[in-house]
């Protein structure tokens, strides 16, 4: 089952790799990133490029992370 | 630390690749870096442009390509050496032969007999060791892996490393570096790219869409998630692989090992196999002389010191072969009977003519032989030959037996986005509807893609449309981007390559889509491979003053007249200057535009240094240098031509003072400024070509300043240089102009004096000439010479003449009155072998009947409809609507695709001939449609007499009219558009030049800038014209200078009310 929440966040980087996110004044800090990709998304829409981050949280919640590229970081989707 | 860039696709990857071979060049050249690879897919063809453009840049050039292998994997190749590239070019002339032209695969077979000196990288994912491993099958992968290994060798074989954000990257690298250890392999990384820089990705991306037929909203496996496929710079890639810095390091490794392969200085035209115990040196020289001796019968030393000149120069430039393998292809011609004709500045070689190539005499002209060849230039020599259309291909044909299919291929030509093509692919890509997109691309002029935005404040047909232009501003952005980009690979009309070694080490050969084996690289490239290119052109032209000839030939037999020969035609035939005088010289070749018309009906001409001007003049160079006036008032004595120096006068008085030869330039530097033949030739080209001012004012220092050395006052040599400066990039070459000048003459002779045998072969042999066939049709009845409709009994497979009885008796033998038949190929839908049918089974016995013929030829009904409809049954039953109601009875008796035929001639099956009650016919105008949709033309009217009634109601005048009409008042006009086209003014304002045709004739509008931006809309798009102006005489031709444009109401007209 998965959520999608499309919501606007705080990260916290190391380099350019997310380490920790705050959502809804909770912080996650994650422990692993399983899977990360870019997207160009619809350009002829002046959709922004994305990266996209797949990440494991201390807490093993599954997570979906947007870095947009105009710097905007987004909670895309919850795995519960 | 050092990156090269070993997986670069250009534009040659035919709509995957966004960035041109100079901006990759380019880019890398501001990276520092010393080398570049270009690997498209399974193509070289970027390997000479690619060559000269890195070389140029100081960056070391690889040649390589990705190939698709049989079991459809992807895997780069890189050639260490030309021996490496050699062999990757059977490898792609294999693939092309295994999989297709559309779907190359290389076998592994191949590739274990031809991997010497080349170096392979697994590829990207579409290679099979990433893409096994992506699939989790390790073993597999392993196993492709050390298959790979064995074939190619351990050192030459590299497990490629991309870094491209896409998903699972870091996990397929790591697996591969870890097989690479495990195996004892090397990794590389690259970036496979396809475009230059980031912000190219939506061009890369719309061109997979135009690629994969699929719009920006479909998904499609080929679209790639990402924008990362473009040129990084070497930190960039070297932060991308910290962890893998040994696939850094192999990028140079390498690069170290790859060497340039090509070698311009080669030269692998084939040895002309001559007589035993003579050089070709020899050959040719006993073969010029003894053609000398046929041409001028006494050689003169003046005649020997030119042939010796020309020898001379063909010696030193070791291309004596070449002259001798064109020279035995005319003989092969001359044999056959085939008609020919050597054009373009080959003319103006004496001995090209007295090899019988061309029919130009170069030494009686005064010609210039370094216009063609000189030793300064030491270009290769390039004779081109006009065949009859019909013969080029067994022409082409001898020339593969001769030489062995191995050494002897078509030269490819590449196909690029203009406006119009641009257009329709990424308007499609980009959803808009067919219609919309098919409006929009066809309201733009010929102009590259590139000159959209331009196209659209300049011409009015786009401003004025209704279309919503501002919705396209995407479209037209990416079309620009993609201007020039090759779309697809074509086979050149005309030229064939021939080579000493097997050509398949030279180029990669394919399969183009008619069947013929083309090479990979288009007219220009192929001669930095060292290859000499042969032009065999077809020329319908020839095909129809062959078939005029034979047809004057069998009239005159049958008439016991004395035959008629083409080459006996008098040079100074009164009648046929009276014809080009009065401007009606459509048909004629080269001298029937309505711009060439215009010129005929002012200039007077009366010889042949006339016509071969016209050919000259009526170009656009000419046109825009605004040569034409003077030349015409000089012409006709109303300016006195004036000669700044003495020795200009001989130089330019055929020309009545006017520069308009690439040839006078030579000889005026020649004369005034003691330039040698070749750096006068360079001036021209300089001249012609215009590509910088710079170079232009350093060629003209070097005049002014040996010409004041020659004893040229410097005000003087200013003056002339500036007379060659005017006309710089307008001239023409005096040789084509002469060779095209002759067929013009003789086509306009036969145009005059046999009307009908030649309309006739101008019409079996179309397309040819400026005017569709209808316009023949109208010009043929002008004259005179009824258009008969096809018939069933009569027609045969090309339009014939017949002679028409009079009274029910013939004319006299010597005056018949002629008429033309319209041939059965004429009608839409017939083939080759249903035409064949019905002529045999005819020539057994006449067809009596619907019924008889249907019997007897088992042809398709659709074929059977449109011959009744067009009248070809007339002859046996003159209602047609009646005939198409017979054959609806016989429907269920006629075959069907692939089904016998059900006319066996069982009697029970027999029908009656003709249905018990009558049915009504169709109307004249039902009749005028359908001969018009099934003929392309009408035999016996025209579209605009139906209009007639309504524009006489509104007093529009009609051509005949207009012909009565006293110049220099306002008339009105209406007629059928004939090739509206605008070409270039000295001005660059805009003046449109159209024919209206109507049932009478023709008259020709000119439509200056002003009124054009008014109905520019109009003119470009509609069908049919009223033209509101003033009628002008110029000469003995009338215009009319239009004031007001507007459409023709069709439908409304077509009522006649």
């Amino acid at each position: 089952m998965a959520r999608r929440i499309n919501a606007s966040i705080q990260v916290t980087c190391q380099g350019e790799q997310p380490i920790a996110f705050q959502w809804e004044g909770q912080l996650y800090v994650i422990s692993r990133i399983i899977e990360s990709w870019r997207e160009c998304g619809e350009w002829w829409e002046k959709a922004p490029e994305i990266t996209v981050y797949q990440i494991i949280t201390d807490t093993q919640g599954l997570y979906e992370l947007h870095h947009r590229a105009t710097g905007e970081w987004l909670l895309y989707k919850i795995y519960d | 630390m050092a990156f090269i860039h070993l997986h670069v696709h250009s534009p040659f990857s035919f709509l995957d690749g966004a960035s041109s071979i100079p901006t990759l060049v380019q880019q890398a050249a501001d990276f520092g870096a010393s080398a570049l690879a270009i690997t498209d897919h399974n193509n070289v063809s970027a390997a000479v442009q690619f060559y000269k453009t890195a070389t140029a840049a100081g960056i070391k050039p690889i040649q390589g390509a990705e190939l698709t292998l049989d079991k459809g994997y992807h895997l780069v190749c890189l050639a260490k050496n030309p021996t490496g590239y050699a062999n990757l070019c059977q490898l792609l002339t294999i693939a092309y032969q295994y999989g297709g032209r559309s779907n190359p695969r290389v076998p592994m077979e191949a590739l274990a007999k031809h991997h010497k000196d080349l170096i392979f990288l697994s590829g990207c994912r579409g290679g099979e060791v990433p893409s096994l491993i992506l699939q989790g099958d390790l073993d597999a992968a392993r196993k492709a892996a050390q298959c790979y290994m064995e074939i190619c060798g351990r050192d030459n074989f590299y497990l490629e490393l991309i870094s491209d954000f896409l998903p699972h990257t870091s996990q397929l690298n790591t697996v591969l570096s870890q097989l690479a250890a495990e195996l004892g392999l090397k990794v590389v990384a690259t970036n496979n790219v396809h475009y230059a820089k980031k912000e190219n990705f939506p061009l890369h991306d719309t061109f997979t869409c135009i690629r994969t037929l699929t719009e920006l909203d479909d998904v499609h496996p080929q679209r790639r998630l990402n924008a990362e496929n473009y040129l990084k710079s070497p930190a960039e890639m070297t932060k991308l692989f910290t962890s893998y810095p040994e696939a850094i390091a192999a990028t140079q490794e390498i690069a170290d090992r790859c060497q340039p392969v090509l070698d311009p200085t080669r030269h692998l035209f084939p040895a002309f196999p001559v007589p035993c115990g003579l050089s070709a040196a020899t050959f040719l020289r006993k073969l010029t002389y003894q053609g000398a001796a046929e041409r001028y019968g006494t050689i003169t030393p003046a005649i020997k010191q030119r042939l010796e000149h020309e020898l001379g120069i063909i010696t030193r430039l070791q291309v004596e072969d070449y002259f001798l393998v064109m020279w035995d292809i005319a003989c092969f011609a001359r044999k056959r009977g085939i008609r020919y004709a050597g054009r373009g500045s080959a003319a103006d070689s004496a001995v090209v003519y007295c090899l019988k190539i061309t029919e130009v005499d170069a030494i009686a002209r005064g010609l210039l032989f370094e216009r063609f060849l000189s030793l300064e230039r030491a270009q290769k020599p390039d004779i081109d030959i006009d065949f009859d259309a019909r013969y080029r291909d067994d022409v082409a044909t001898y020339v593969y037996d001769k030489y062995g299919k191995e050494h002897v291929a078509a030269v490819c030509t590449f196909n690029t986005f203009r406006a119009r093509s641009a257009l329709r692919d990424f308007g499609k890509a980009l959803g808009f509807p067919p219609q919309e997109i098919d409006n929009l691309a066809k309201r733009f002029p010929h102009v590259p893609a590139d000159a959209i935005q331009k196209a659209l404040g300049k011409f009015p047909e786009i401003r004025k449309s209704p279309l919503p232009v501002w919705k396209y501003r995407q479209l037209f952005s990416l079309c620009e981007e993609a201007a020039g980009f090759p779309r697809f690979i074509g086979t050149h009309l005309a030229g064939l390559v021939i080579s000493k070694e097997p050509l398949t080490t030279v180029t990669p050969l394919q399969e183009a889509a008619k069947g013929v084996l083309i090479t990979q690289f288009d007219k220009d490239d192929i001669e930095d491979l060292g290859l000499i290119k042969l032009d065999l052109l077809s020329l319908r032209t020839l095909a129809a003053v062959e078939d005029t000839v034979t047809s004057i030939n069998i009239q005159a037999a049958k008439a016991n007249a004395p035959s008629f020969r083409y080459e006996g035609i008098p040079l100074d035939d009164t009648a046929t200057y009276q014809r080009l005088n009065s401007g009606k010289t459509i048909g004629a070749f080269q001298l029937e535009s309505p711009a060439q018309r215009a010129l005929q009906a002012r200039l007077g001409a009366n010889n042949m240094e006339d016509i071969i001007a016209s050919v000259a003049l009526i170009r656009p160079g000419p046109i825009k240098g605004n040569m034409v006036e003077p030349f015409i008032a000089r012409r006709h004595q109303e300016e006195k031509p004036t000669y700044i120096h003495p020795a200009l006068e001989p130089i330019l008085a055929k020309t009545y003072g006017v520069v308009l030869y690439q040839e006078q330039v030579i000889e005026i530097a020649t004369t005034i400024a003691g330039f040698t033949p070749g750096e006068s030739d360079r001036l021209r080209r300089v001249m012609t070509h215009f590509r910088s001012q710079k170079e232009m004012d350093a060629i003209g220092e070097e005049f002014i300043a040996k010409a004041t050395a020659n004893g040229v006052e410097l005000e003087v040599a200013k003056t002339i240089f500036s007379y060659i400066l005017g006309y710089a990039g307008y001239g023409f070459c005096e040789a084509h102009a002469a060779a095209f000048g002759d067929t013009a003459y003789k086509t306009s002779y036969l145009l005059e004096h046999y009307p009908a045998h030649f309309y006739a072969a101008i019409l079996s042999n179309q397309p040819m000439g400026f005017y569709p066939p209808n316009t023949i049709c109208l010009e043929a009845r002008r004259r005179n010479i009824p258009i008969l409709p096809p018939d069933i009994n009569i027609s045969t497979e090309r339009f014939t003449v017949e002679e028409l009885p009079l009274n029910g008796k013939r004319h006299i033998p010597a005056d018949p009155r002629l008429a033309i038949r319209v041939s059965l190929a004429q009608v839409a839908k017939m083939d080759q072998a249903s035409l064949e049918k019905i002529l045999v089974q005819r020539s057994r016995d006449p067809y009596h009947s619907l019924l008889d013929f249907c019997q007897r030829t088992h042809l398709d009904k659709d074929i059977v409809t449109n011959l009744i409809l067009c009248g070809a049954f007339d002859g046996l039953y003159p209602n047609r609507r009646q005939l198409l109601w017979d054959l609806g009875k016989f429907q269920e008796l006629l075959p069907r695709k692939d089904q016998p035929s059900l006319f066996t001639g069982e009697p029970q099956l027999l029908l009656q001939e003709s249905s018990s009650y009558e049915v009504p016919d169709f109307s004249p105008k039902e009749k005028f449609l359908h001969e018009y949709s099934i003929l392309g033309l009408n035999a016996t009217t025209h579209l605009m007499a139906f209009f007639r009634p309504y524009l006489e109601h509104r007093h529009i005048a009609s051509s005949h009219k207009l012909e009565q009409t006293l110049p220099g008042g306002y008339v009105r006009a209406a007629g059928i558009v004939i090739r509206p086209h605008r070409p270039p003014t000295k001005s660059g304002r805009t003046v449109v030049f159209l024919t209206l045709e109507d049932e009478f004739g023709m008259i020709d509008v000119t439509i200056f800038e002003d009124v054009y931006q008014k109905y520019g809309h109009i003119i470009f798009t509609e069908p049919a014209l009223i033209v509101w102006g003033k009628l002008e005489q110029r000469g003995n031709a009338k215009s009319i200078t239009a004031r007001r444009v507007e459409a023709l109401p069709l439908a409304t007209a077509w009522q006649g009310d």
